[in-house]
């Protein structure tokens, strides 16, 4: 069948989407975004492809145990992705203790990172008869957490050391993550079949899947890295304008639209057919933005998706004067060191954040009903709760539209412009 | 400048400009005396009539910034302690002094004899010209220009201002050159920019055609240049002005589009009006930014710093203090923001532009202040939603070329996708 | 009379540890030295670790004093606690007996210290509060890059047309770096130009400073080669007509400069407060 794409290239993360002739979500793909933007858009499309193919699969299976196998098949095939790219982890850590780790300690060091790798891969084994857990959707996060930890529990700081394993993990994980790798529906599905046993209904609806032809006729590229997306320009939008169809797509009576990513914010006044009427963006300094609640978290010693659930448990919202990264970071110690607790003080962070979305969003023209919020940050607890807030202080009753795909919107209308091309 | 453009009134101007400061570089042997003063509210008509030369210290700075030397000259004035939020056209000028002071052609300014400064509403100058009184142990004079907070000059205040001309600026000038005033030589020069007005403005209003065969930001900030600095009431201004007017109706006639560092621009897709000053430094690169989108600026607010002259004012040789009078009190940074705003609701409309653009520069707050309003109140009279973009002045660490490009191309999408709202 | 004393240097980013046997107030000689990286482990073990390496490599039966500076949480066996500046002054000397400043690199802040020549602290400025220049920041850029740690300072060298990032703030360089990736700037250019951006700005601490002799650059980026020719390159461009340009250099064991002047702090202090007792002895079996 035929489809179009449409490809987000953010600072952060590159997102796919993947729409049929009837403008309906196939699959969605994300991946982190790396220098290599011809790769980082490849990962996120092929991501988006398997996400469809599973779709296929679902559309084939109409027993009501369907939803519970297919995200086992799902879970299982994730896994095959990780353990390839755990398999390319390895022989490339091994390549480089052969090239670069002392002679007296080069069997000691091959015999730590199989082990390492052993144990990651059981634990991912055990991990697929747990019930799902929540956890970053890249192989740079789960391997690195997990290879940390045992790591530290192998390293001996007389021999093969902690920090000599760090550092080997950290040159090649760069070089798994900026190779192509085969990680495609085809190369794994089954494998997963096998894991999940091989069921009569679930193997033909796969190979179903797997015959079905998806064809995009038509790629529409869109942010940061948009300009350099090998598409013509005619095949390039500003991410403002998907911003707006993509939130009008999901939420039709949506008229304004604020998006918070890794280094902009946009605030978005669309009309009734998802056209932009009007829309503002920070300027250089991305304070209020993704970035800036990174380096907080550096300097609170803490991974980013940490940030948000801690600022929950605030009582008591602390007033925080400078949304400069700069000061941020000072006042930041400077408070932790008056004894201010520290959920009080990422609550008071995370409200100045929004506070300068709120200039921005005023000096769009407002915020209207319905009001949606996407972007990376729209996933983070603690910025919603203070974006409700300070919606409702300054605007009064307003329905918040947050969407769990938010961070797919502008891909969605990347799509939806190529889909109208295509047409 | 760019290579593109052969125009006989640009090289007027070079020639004129080369000239202008080769004689400054000899005023020490010459004994011309040399006053300094600033755009905004300048007294050039007056300067002249006593045979004295001007220095336009904004003239230099921007230069500077053109010619990528601003960044070294602000961190030299950032090492002599001028902090990182003053102005950084004071900055620039600060650097250029304490590297040598040569002028943007490399010849050495002379030292002034006076400092005479029009406040027309930035404070920024006065504190300018203490810095200089404190490095070349001067003269200072000022005009105090009243700020038009209720939108019209009052007849006492331009009652005022002739005291001042007579009781302070003309004895100030006097002494410092060390010869009378005289009338008839002003009234001489008022006629010659009388004159340069009209072709001007035939050249603000050309911007009206479509296609517009100026850019009235980007390239209209060169044709202002003469008038603006130290040419106006000059025989070379009147000159200058007549061959621009003449290459421009031409152009008019012909239905070119405006001359582009990279050659003429046809095909115009976007007409806009721009509020705030250009950034210098990556002047091409923002010029660029436009053209690339075949979008033409028709008509802006920066070019009427150095007076304004489209909504019927000129110079009167009848009344020749009185009118050097309404010049300052009409200068658009001495306008209150209702003015402001009229003014640009007027542009959109008279010149019919799809859009409008404020460049928000960190070194100004004369011009900053207050222009998010202005923004909204123009969305709101003339219902098109403006961009808002934020650089400086001369200062390269603000310019960021990307976020500015994303911005623009944004915009220019958008008023695609409303116009195909619109016919669908 | 030799006494045996450690220093602990616990970052932001890493955790050092030396053990020297002194005699004199300045003089010295390492018997160990060893580091780990935190990578968001609990402090208070890494230190543990790193400690136990070096004691069983110095493979010494007791130590009179334990100093620590740096974060330097409480650790329960520390003698006492000694201010970064003074420790990393007294370290750089040891390394290298001409220094008469030194700026220290860390994870998240930079900071440069003016002394004399008994390691004397005179003066002493920090960043102004921003990770723009330092480790973390660099480390952040190198990994959007697709460049591993030690490749930084090689590739930074190989730049043909550097492009300077903001060294205003660490979220903007971070912008400009995209933005220069997106326009097709290589990855040598980028990080020469970081590496010009954080070098501006240790111009700007050093020059802050009166000092008479050569700065010791101390910390996890003093093996930085690209940094290191970006700072030489800056401090040449600003030397005066008269004035020869700051010199700058640095050791193969910078980064362990403050546990050696920690090591060195400690065994002074014993030695003048004549203590009794010992600190830390080895278990005997």
């Amino acid at each position: 069948m035929s489809c179009v794409v449409g490809i987000d290239l953010g600072s952060t993360t590159t997102k796919a989407v993947i729409l049929d002739e009837n403008c309906e979500v196939l699959g969605r793909g994300i991946t982190n975004s790396r220098s290599n933007y011809d790769l980082a858009a490849a990962v996120a499309r092929t991501e988006g492809f398997i996400n469809a193919r599973f779709g296929l699969v679902e559309q084939q299976l109409q027993a009501t145990e369907t939803a519970a196998m297919v995200s086992r098949l799902r879970r299982a095939f994730v896994m095959e992705q990780i353990l390839q790219q755990l398999r390319r982890l390895e022989q490339l850590m091994l390549e480089e203790t052969e090239r670069s780790a002392p002679d007296h300690l080069k069997s000691a060091f091959r015999a730590s990172i199989e082990e390492i790798c052993r144990r990651i891969a059981v634990e991912e084994e055990q991990r697929f008869k747990q019930p799902p857990m929540l956890r970053s959707d890249f192989f740079r996060d789960a391997a690195g957490s997990a290879f940390m930890r045992i790591a530290e529990q192998l390293a001996d700081p007389a021999g093969v050391s902690f920090d000599r394993l760090v550092g080997v993990y950290d040159k090649c994980i760069i070089r798994v993550e900026n190779e192509p790798l085969d990680l495609d529906f085809r190369d794994h599905i089954g494998d997963a079949l096998r894991r999940v046993g091989n069921p009569p209904g679930l193997a033909d609806a796969v190979e179903y899947a797997v015959a079905r032809d998806l064809e995009p006729s038509y790629t529409v590229g869109t942010g940061y890295g948009r300009a350099r997306l090998p598409f013509p320009k005619e095949q390039i939008r500003s991410e403002i304008l998907c911003h707006g169809l993509g939130a009008h797509a999901m939420f039709p009576g949506t008229r304004t639209v604020l998006d918070i990513g890794g280094q902009d914010t946009k605030a978005i006044q669309v009309d009734e057919q998802g056209i932009v009427t009007n829309f503002q963006m920070n300027d250089r300094c991305a304070a209020g933005c993704g970035r800036y609640l990174g380096y907080i978290a550096d300097e609170m010693n803490l991974g980013l998706h940490e940030l948000g659930p801690l600022a929950e448990q605030s009582k008591r919202c602390v007033k925080i004067n400078s949304t400069c990264t700069v000061f941020a970071g000072a006042e930041l110690r400077e408070r932790l060191g008056l004894g201010e607790k520290r959920e009080d003080i990422l609550a008071g962070l995370h409200r100045a954040i929004v506070i300068r979305a709120m200039s921005l969003l005023a000096r769009s023209g407002g915020v209207s009903d319905e009001f949606t919020f996407t972007g990376g940050v729209a996933k983070n607890p603690a910025a919603v709760h203070a974006i409700r807030d300070l919606v409702g202080e300054n605007y009064g009753e307003r329905t918040l539209n947050i969407s769990p795909d938010s961070i797919y919107t502008g891909a969605l209308g990347a799509a939806l412009f190529a889909s109208r091309i295509a047409a | 400048m760019a290579e593109a453009l052969k125009d006989r009134s640009m090289l007027l101007q070079k020639e004129m400009i080369a000239r202008h400061f080769e004689r400054l570089a000899r005023a020490p042997e010459t004994g011309e005396p040399v006053v300094y003063t600033f755009v905004p509210g300048n007294l050039t008509e007056l300067i002249r009539s006593f045979d004295a030369l001007p220095v336009l210290p904004e003239i230099n700075a921007l230069q500077s910034g053109m010619r990528k030397l601003s960044g070294d000259y602000i961190a030299e004035a950032e090492r002599a302690g001028h902090s990182e939020d003053v102005c950084t056209y004071v900055k620039c000028d600060i650097g250029m002094m304490r590297s040598g002071n040569l002028g943007p052609g490399g010849l050495k300014l002379p030292k002034p004899d006076l400092l005479l400064l029009s406040y027309t509403g930035c404070y920024t100058f006065m504190k300018w010209f203490e810095l200089l009184r404190e490095e070349y142990d001067c003269p200072t004079v000022m005009f105090h220009v009243p700020y038009q907070g209720d939108g019209v000059l009052e007849p006492e205040h331009r009652s005022y201002m002739l005291r001042q001309l007579r009781e302070q600026v003309i004895p100030a000038l006097e002494k410092a050159t060390g010869r009378k005033y005289d009338e008839d030589k002003l009234r001489h020069n008022l006629a010659l920019s009388a004159q340069a007005e009209d072709d001007l403005v035939a050249v603000l209003q050309a911007g009206k055609n479509r296609p517009s065969p100026i850019d009235g930001y980007f390239g209209t900030v060169y044709y202002v240049g003469p008038i603006f600095s130290a040419f106006r009431g000059t025989e070379e201004g009147v000159e200058y002005y007549r061959t621009l007017r003449a290459e421009v109706e031409e152009r008019a006639a012909l239905g070119l589009g405006p001359i582009t560092p990279d050659g003429p621009l046809e095909g115009e897709r976007y007409r806009l009006v721009v509020e705030g000053p250009p950034n210098w430094t990556s002047f091409r690169d923002f010029w660029k930014m436009f053209s690339d989108e075949k979008a033409v600026v028709v008509a802006s607010t920066y070019t009427k710093v150095g007076g304004t002259y489209d909504f019927g004012f000129r110079h009167d040789p009848d009344d020749p203090l009185g009118t050097l009078a309404d010049y300052c009190s009409g200068c658009y940074t001495n306008l209150n923001l209702p003015s402001r705003i009229d003014m640009i609701s007027r542009y959109i409309e008279e010149y019919q532009a799809d859009g409008f653009l404020i460049n928000s520069v960190k070194s100004c707050n004369s011009f900053s202040a207050g222009q998010l309003m202005i923004l909204r109140e123009v969305e709101k009279r003339t219902g098109i939603p403006g961009a808002f973009i934020e650089s400086d002045l001369v200062d390269p660490r603000y310019f960021s070329a990307a976020n500015i490009k994303n911005r623009l191309e944004s915009y220019f999408q958008m008023i695609d996708a409303r116009r195909l709202g619109k016919t669908a | 009379m030799t006494h045996i004393s450690a220093g602990i240097d616990a970052g932001s980013g890493a955790v050092k540890v030396a053990i020297m046997s002194t005699d004199g107030d300045i003089d010295g000689t390492v018997l160990s030295q060893e580091s780990a990286r935190i990578r968001r482990r609990e402090v208070a073990k890494v230190v543990d670790e790193v400690f136990e390496a070096a004691v069983s490599a110095a493979d010494v039966g007791e130590i009179h004093y334990v100093a620590t500076t740096g974060e330097g949480a409480d650790f329960p066996f520390a003698t006492g606690h000694f201010y970064g500046m003074t420790t990393h002054a007294r370290g750089a000397l040891f390394l290298d007996p001409r220094a008469r400043a030194v700026l220290d690199v860390g994870a998240l802040h930079t900071r440069a210290v003016a002394m004399d020549a008994r390691g004397r602290v005179l003066d002493y400025k920090m960043t102004s509060q921003c990770a723009s220049g330092s480790g973390q920041f660099l480390e952040n850029i190198a990994r959007y890059l697709g460049v591993s740690h030690d490749e930084i300072g090689q590739l930074s060298l190989e730049a043909r047309q550097p492009e300077k990032v903001s060294s205003i703030c660490a979220v903007l360089a971070e912008t400009d770096v995209i933005n220069m990736v997106s326009r097709g700037i290589t990855t040598q250019d980028i990080l020469r130009g970081v590496h010009e951006s954080m070098a501006d700005r240790f111009v700007r601490l050093l020059r802050s400073l009166q000092f008479d002799g050569p700065a010791f650059v101390s910390g996890g980026l003093a093996s930085d080669v690209g940094l290191l020719g970006a700072l030489r390159d800056g401090l040449a461009k600003k030397a005066g007509k008269t004035s020869a340009p700051l010199e700058v250099v640095t050791h193969a064991d910078a980064i362990f400069a403050g546990a050696i002047g920690a090591a060195l702090c400690g065994g002074f202090r014993y030695r003048k407060l004549g203590q009794g007792g010992v600190a830390w002895a080895a278990a005997t079996a």
